[in-house]
């Protein structure tokens, strides 16, 4: 067996930063493959750090790194793509935030998972290009896949048959449809009409490329956010923090964001 | 946090070195030096460090203008006279205008925000002093609001937030210029820092 070697280089996708120290940065980055990995930036913070604007979160970029005792120390590192799109606009950057706290929620440390980081990749792409309305349920949808909780989408979980065309339920707590026959007690059930589902098949099974040319009418988009999140809240075991910002973020683009504001800042 | 200490150190030893542990960089190695610092000092060293703790929690406040920490509300700036109180500059953290104050080149007035948007952590916009600089706009003719948050991801979520906020009841929303610092290297920029630089170059 070969030692792993000291140095390393490796591109990664910067999920999130956290400061340590006088002037440092810890890093949770997704690689290609590696999987999900932290480091630390030393001086990062600094104004004059050769490293600081080419490590922050949302960034793609390319990092030369040394094994450390605990922690991998991040020696050099030369952004390749800087996404300022979404950057500089409020609404894809809240979309960006929320994807990247949901990679950081779902993956395990150290284990590598190149589907993961190539729809990560595209995700940020479609976000800072056209950033299509599908792209949130398929990235919800295919990072379930990825993690191993595909959703079932053609049986029924309960009684194994074959779904017939119709309106079903969809129950979080098993994982997938339910057919009209099947009542199980004490799983939360949530309505699948026959659009949604056919959808969440579309979504499961085509590329990004014909995905974010789908139209999705307003009510088939609320259906499977309310699925997506019912379905990664029992996955998770706890609430994606960022759903809550990106919510404020899209309500002060519809209605005026000052008395939203003021709403949720009287009852807090 | 809370270790057992052997039978043979004094009680209020333990309890002093337990309390430095408590503070940020402070091991339990360091809270034991400290400690025992704390014992070969001057009685009236220690009287005026214990003063000092106190007063410090007990006379600080919040201006109740621009929310900067301070002894007297309205504080020291808020309440000086030869201040432009037609703009307003918003910073994350107070330490941000100490920094601001060094360059002398600012003669206007302050809010501070007391943090920044950072969603995967649970800080939203309700968390910071948004809704303050909102009243404090209310009746009083603002001409520029600057905003200083750090060019940050999260001081840039922030900064758009308050711009959306802000737009409709300022005519002048101004963003802190981004570009190189002094003595620093073009080879090391990146390319945001750079594109913004260029966008922002000046003729000389």
């Amino acid at each position: 067996m070969t030692t792993p070697p000291k140095i390393y280089k490796t591109e990664a996708i910067v999920l999130k930063h956290f400061a340590i120290g006088e002037a440092d940065y810890l890093l949770t980055m997704y690689t290609p493959n590696g999987g999900k990995l932290r480091a630390v930036a030393k001086g990062a913070r600094r104004v004059k750090s050769k490293l600081g604007g080419h490590l922050e979160p949302l960034m793609r970029t390319s990092v030369l790194m040394t094994r450390g005792q605990n922690l991998d120390n991040i020696n050099q590192a030369e952004v390749m793509e800087g996404f300022r799109v979404v950057r500089e606009d409020l609404d894809r950057l809240s979309r960006a935030l929320y994807i990247s706290e949901l990679v950081d929620a779902i993956t395990p440390d150290e284990q590598p998972n190149y589907p993961i980081y190539r729809l990560l990749f595209e995700a940020m792409r479609s976000l800072n290009e056209n950033a299509a309305p599908s792209l949130m349920p398929y990235f919800q949808l295919r990072l379930l896949d990825y993690s191993g909780f595909m959703p079932e989408l053609y049986k029924c979980v309960e009684c194994g048959s074959t779904l017939a065309p119709g309106h079903h339920r969809f129950t979080p707590d098993r994982g997938g449809s339910l057919c009209d026959s099947c009542h199980p007690l004490n799983v939360s059930v949530l309505p699948l009409s026959l659009d949604t589902l056919k959808v969440l098949r579309f979504l499961q099974r085509e590329t990004y490329a014909n995905i974010e040319r789908l139209h999705l009418e307003q009510g088939t988009l609320l259906e499977l956010e309310r699925l997506m999140e019912a379905l990664l809240r029992h996955v998770l075991d706890r609430e994606v923090k960022a759903t809550r910002f990106l919510n404020q973020v899209a309500q002060g683009r519809t209605s005026d964001g000052i008395s939203t504001l003021t709403a949720s800042n009287t009852k807090g | 946090m809370n270790y057992e200490f052997l039978p043979s150190v004094a009680a209020p030893l333990a309890r002093v070195i337990q309390e430095f542990h408590k503070l940020p960089g402070i091991g339990p190695k360091s809270a034991q030096r400290l400690a025992y610092y704390l014992i070969r000092m001057p009685a009236e060293e220690a009287q005026s460090l214990a003063e000092a703790i106190l007063a410090v929690k007990e006379r600080v406040t919040f201006c109740n203008i621009c929310q900067n920490i301070t002894e007297n509300s309205p504080c020291y700036l808020c309440s000086h006279e030869s201040r432009d109180r037609s703009r307003i500059c918003v910073v994350e953290e107070p330490m941000d205008v100490l920094s601001l104050e060094r360059t002398q080149a600012y003669k206007g007035l302050y809010h501070v925000l007391h943090g920044v948007i950072s969603p995967a952590s649970g800080i939203g916009p309700e968390n910071l002093k948004i809704r303050e600089l909102l009243e404090r706009l209310k009746g009083n003719d603002v001409q520029e609001i600057i905003l200083a948050t750090n060019p940050s991801l999260e001081g840039e979520s922030t900064a758009m937030y308050v711009h959306r906020l802000l737009s409709p009841l300022v005519s002048h929303i101004t963003r802190l210029a981004r570009g190189l610092p002094v003595g620093s290297d073009l080879e090391y920029a990146d390319e945001v820092t750079l594109s913004r630089a260029l966008e922002g170059r000046q003729e000389v």
